[in-house]
């Protein structure tokens, strides 16, 4: 036995280049499961991270309950936190606009709630007691003097009542008639200045939210309420919520309601709740990358076993014939199989750490501005990877080795002696095509033969170059949807600050350009007219199939074909009404300019933007055109009741700055502004182009506080860094899978040629000139290359199909043939077989013909 | 006519403690239509003698002469189309492509020079070598006197100037080394083929004209 373990021992140690080629497999293999377990896991913790920097580490927020209720919360062990909020009350403020008329004071009762639940604290410190006050950024901007850190400032706390003492909430805005009773007086000291929390305080609440912090419950006369519940286990979110609500909670149930809301980011995260979409895509999508990776690696593993076997074949024959039992000599191929594992998975788990390692740094580097500035990517060693690892290596070279095993142990001495080949012997005489004697001589009909008789010598290597083709061409497609799917809406815009309108603002629009910077902007005006504004299109005749299906739509929505209801109620016209958009002037010329018309014949006509996207009750994105209008058409409407004619300079779907993420079942037709002034425009979108945005928006924001500046910059190069760092990974796994895929052809294309050492010695010694030698191995090499290639390429449309069946065809894209990838892997392959046959023939006419010849195959 | 001319040949492997002479200071000729033997015992030098003579190696020192030709001025392209049309090659064991047919194993040197097969020439080869009946077989379908007849063949299609046998019979049982060493006998005879065969067996090498013994290296004694 003992014997048998040494020759595996020194088997390993002398065939060393098949012995390292086998390694590499093993641990590519297991590097890429770890790394892609380990890169999950740190991406998941990050998402977690990310959640809770943002919302709050809780799960389940309650609404106005009962202290009752919380004693009942508190007892219940499957609940880790509750964090209270309670709001106190509004305040009159001497800076209150018509907008913001009051403070809206809250308070936590526990000093760790305000990072627990996410507050962003822009300058100084979370209060730490009743004296102490957290404001609103907006506060403070009011009157940076007043509101600075260290002020006092004194509120006047109650309730918004009615004359009928109904009470006001902040889904309420300002009334005429309300007051704030039963209110007591309060002075705190401002400690701290927060980013307006949109939970705490949305758009319409009246009142500009302040924090403190544990107020006595004499204090607290509204019993508003909210607990954040944060629970034990996350993943039991199901059993713990309905415990929590006290009635029955699934998955799938509602978001939120009056009485609750979930912090879905998190429990997406921490409780892996998805909706079904999500999750269907997602378990499709960690199948097929496990199949990939696990198929790829015990093909890989398999074949280097089958080789090393083949190659040894000789030895197995002695070994039988030296009185080795098939037992004892399967035992010696798992036995090298398990030696080569236990340096080949540490080394792979290692080496998949370590990728891991580099790919949270370069993360961080891109994104790690953007997730959320706490958060930082982490490079987390957890158990998983290395487990999963351990057990699925083991599996795999346990499995590749018994099979090679069997192999071995069938070699019989007699094989040995007779020194046999794997050839085919085929009953017919073999024809080699009139063609290939002429145009190849001797070489080609040898090359040919040989792929002909020996088929199973190439099979190998013809099926890892298919494999390696079909992967790579569906890996492709898969990354090709993957980056529509997940649509960049920042992308590729020349703008990085934008100002939307509400119709207050619109005067004060036009102010934001006086700001330093905002030279480089375009405006696009709207209709002031608000019913009538709109290009009225009565033919219907100029609708597509698919517009008039939805002004259908539409108009059976708002039951104009009801029998039942008034149609004197609604407007059941049949019309569609065409957004007219004006752009300022130079920013018309730019427009015009890219479809290349010329601005003075065009500057009275208008362009069409014809395309319309939504959504269908099938959840099937739909997108197409909405006009029959072609060039150089006119349009005939009535605007604001009288007839108004517009010639069309392009029809197209190239929206102009600031309107590209605006759809509308109307389209928009863009003109300009100048000519077109007496439509009554009114500024509508405005975006700049500033060589330091976050400068520019903070000034606008500052100097011309009606308006919203956003700095649009800042998303787009988050946006841009997500996709980014998506390739990163998605390349990166295809990258190893291709290494994979070519140790596995280094492996056999080697072997291959080595095995046959005897064959080449025996023709050049019969008188085969080097060139003549050298063009029969090419030919050869063309000839398997092209038939796995023809395997690999339909192979891989197959699966490219059916990747675009499994994720894309729900949005109704289309299928898109990747048509490069081939292209790619078609060069690939030839250039990568052609470089190993080189480097193989290199060694290989640098032997010498004699001493080969009468080398035995040891 | 001299058809072959060996002067002061020899064949050194390695350097300083494991120089091994292989061959040293080998002179002599053979005439057209001679059968020599060579014999020697094993590691005499015999083997690399007949690889010098047959251009699949390079002597240290020394010239050989084929047909007038001196073949170690020729480049290694220029001597591999010698080779396939001037000398013919018979090893011990693994002679044959294993992919090619028995038709196809002998008429390789004449495909590599891209000349036309004569089939008359052919049919009096394989009918020479008994093997008409096998011309469609493949060698795993052959037994070893039968490859080696085929080997045989191989040499002797391109009506070579000489044909080299290395030990051609080693690998055979009596019957068929007979009808091997018959053949060599008969092709020497019939066709005037200069035939220079390696043996270790001497009733073998009884076969040939003269006989040739080598001993570490040198030429001992000639008949």
């Amino acid at each position: 036995m003992k014997i048998l373990n040494k020759l595996s021992k020194k088997n390993l140690l002398l065939n060393k280049k098949r012995s390292i080629g086998t390694l590499i497999g093993i641990i590519l293999s297991v590097a890429l499961i770890c790394a892609t377990v380990g890169l999950f896991i740190s991406f998941r913790t990050a998402l977690i991270e990310s959640a809770i920097a943002s919302r709050g580490n809780y799960h389940i927020a309650l609404y106005n309950e009962s202290e009752e209720k919380l004693k009942v919360l508190k007892n219940n062990r499957d609940v880790a936190r509750i964090d209270i909020l309670y709001d106190i009350g509004y305040s009159k403020f001497l800076d209150a606009t018509e907008d913001r008329p009051y403070i809206h004071l809250y308070s936590y009762q526990d000093t760790k709630s305000f990072s627990n639940l996410a507050i962003q604290l822009v300058d100084g410190a979370y209060p730490k007691d009743k004296n102490e006050l957290l404001i609103s950024e907006e506060l403070y901007l009011m009157n940076k003097d007043k509101y600075a850190i260290g002020n006092t400032i004194t509120l006047n706390v109650g309730q918004r009542k009615t004359l009928d003492n109904y009470i006001m909430t902040k889904e309420n805005p300002k009334t005429e008639e309300e007051v704030i009773a039963d209110s007591f007086e309060m002075t705190f000291v401002i400690t701290g200045i927060m980013e307006r929390d949109y939970e705490l305080d949305p758009h319409g609440d009246p009142g500009i939210s302040a924090l403190t912090v544990d107020l006595d419950n004499q204090e607290i006369t509204n019993q508003d309420s909210i607990f954040y519940i944060r629970i034990q286990k996350p993943t039991d979110y199901e059993k713990t919520f309905s415990e929590i609500l006290g009635k029955t909670f699934h998955s799938n149930s509602e978001n939120s309601t009056e009485e609750y809301s979930l912090n879905t980011e998190l429990l997406r995260w921490q409780a892996l709740r998805f909706d079904s979409r999500t999750t269907s895509m997602l378990y499709s999508v960690m199948i097929v990358v496990l199949a990939i990776i696990v198929g790829t690696s015990i093909f890989c593993i398999k074949n280097s076993f089958d080789i090393s076997v083949t190659e040894k074949k000789k030895s197995y024959g002695m070994l039988a014939s030296a009185g080795a039992t098939k037992k004892q000599i399967r035992k010696s191929v798992v036995t090298e199989g398990f030696m080569l594992g236990m340096i080949g998975i540490p080394l792979g788990i290692l080496s998949g750490y370590l990728a891991v390692f580099i790919l949270v740094g370069l993360v961080n580097s891109l994104i790690g501005d953007f997730i959320n500035n706490e958060v930082t990517f982490k490079f987390s060693v957890s158990l998983l990877p290395v487990v999963l690892s351990i057990i699925l290596g083991f599996v795999t070279i346990y499995l590749s080795s018994i099979s090679a095993a069997k192999k071995a142990s069938r070699v019989s001495p007699i094989d040995l002696i007779r020194n046999r080949e794997d050839v085919k012997i085929n009953k017919k005489k073999l024809k080699t095509p009139f063609w290939v004697k002429k145009i190849f001589h001797i070489g080609g009909v040898i090359a040919y033969k040989n792929l002909k008789r020996s088929k199973k010598k190439y099979r190998t290597t013809v099926i890892s170059l298919a494999v390696s083709v079909f992967v790579f061409i569906s890996m492709n497609t898969f990354m090709y949807y993957t980056f529509r799917v997940t649509s960049t809406y920042y992308d590729d815009l020349d703008y990085n600050v934008m100002i939307t309108s509400s119709f207050e603002d619109t005067p004060k629009m036009e102010d934001a350009l006086k700001v330093k910077g905002t030279d480089d902007y375009t405006m696009l005006y709207q209709s002031s007219l608000t019913t009538d504004g709109y290009l009225e299109i009565d033919d219907l005749s100029k609708l597509t199939d698919f517009a008039n299906d939805i002004l259908e739509e539409g108009l059976r929505e708002q039951g104009c074909y009801d029998e039942k209801k008034d149609p004197f109620a609604m407007n059941c016209d049949k019309k569609r009404q065409m957004n007219i958009i004006g752009m300022d002037e130079k920013s018309f010329k730019e427009y015009v300019d890219k479809f290349g018309l010329n601005y003075n014949s065009v500057k009275n006509k208008g362009v069409l933007v014809n395309d319309y996207s939504y959504i269908n009750a099938e959840g099937i994105r739909i997108e197409k055109g909405i006009y029959n209008y072609k060039k150089d058409e006119t349009i005939k409407g009535t605007y604001n009741g009288s007839p108004l004619e517009i010639g069309v300079s392009e029809v197209t779907n190239v929206r102009p700055s600031g309107l590209e993420n605006f759809w509308d079942s109307g389209g928009y037709l863009i003109v300009s502004e100048e000519e077109y002034h007496d439509l009554s425009f009114t500024p509508y979108i405005l975006t700049i182009n500033a060589d330091d945005p976050a400068q520019v928006t903070l000034d606008i924001n500052n100097e011309v506080p009606e308006l919203s500046a956003v700095n649009i910059g800042e998303n787009a190069q988050a946006e841009r860094s997500v996709y980014l760092l998506t390739a990163i990974f998605l390349y990166g796994f295809i990258v190893v899978i291709t290494l994979i895929g070519i140790t596995n052809i280094f492996n056999t294309i080697t072997s291959n040629l080595e095995l046959r050492q005897k064959e080449f010695a025996m023709l050049k010694s019969v008188g085969m000139t080097r060139k003549e030698f050298n063009r029969m191995i090419n030919l050869e090499t063309i000839f398997y290359s092209i038939k796995a290639l023809i395997y690999g390429v339909a192979l891989g449309s197959i699966g490219s199909y059916l990747v675009y069946l499994a994720t894309a065809s729900k949005l109704d894209y289309g299928y898109h043939f990747p048509l490069s990838a081939t292209i790619i892997s078609i060069v690939a392959v030839f250039i990568l077989v052609f470089i190993i046959m080189k480097y193989s023939m290199n060694k290989i006419n640098k032997q010498n013909i004699i001493e080969t010849i009468r080398k035995d195959n040891i | 006519m001299e058809i072959l001319k060996v002067e002061h040949l020899s064949k050194v492997y390695g350097k300083g403690e494991n120089k091994v002479v292989a061959l040293d200071d080998v002179s002599f000729s053979v005439e057209k239509g001679e059968f020599v033997a060579i014999v020697g015992a094993s590691g005499s030098g015999k083997s690399t003698l007949l690889h010098l003579i047959g251009g699949v190696d390079r002597p240290t020192e020394g010239e050989v002469f084929i047909a007038g030709k001196n073949i170690y001025q020729l480049n290694d392209d220029k001597l591999a189309i010698f080779r396939r049309r001037q000398i013919g090659l018979v090893y011990q064991f693994y002679n044959l492509i294993p992919i090619l047919n028995v038709e196809e194993n002998i008429t390789l040197p004449l495909e590599l020079d891209n000349r036309e097969v004569d089939r008359e020439n052919l049919e009096n080869l394989l009918k020479l070598l008994g093997l008409e009946n096998r011309r469609d077989h493949l060698p795993n379908e052959l037994s070893g006197g039968q490859q080696q007849r085929t080997s045989i063949g191989r040499a002797l299609i391109t009506n070579p100037s000489i044909l080299l046998a290395d030990e051609p019979t080693g690998n055979l049982d009596s019957k068929a080394s007979d009808e091997i060493v018959a053949l060599l006998k008969k092709s020497n005879k019939d066709y005037n083929q200069t035939i220079i065969m390696i043996t270790h067996n001497m009733e073998i090498a009884s076969a040939a004209d003269r006989i040739i013994r080598i001993e570490d290296g040198k030429i001992v004694k000639e008949d």
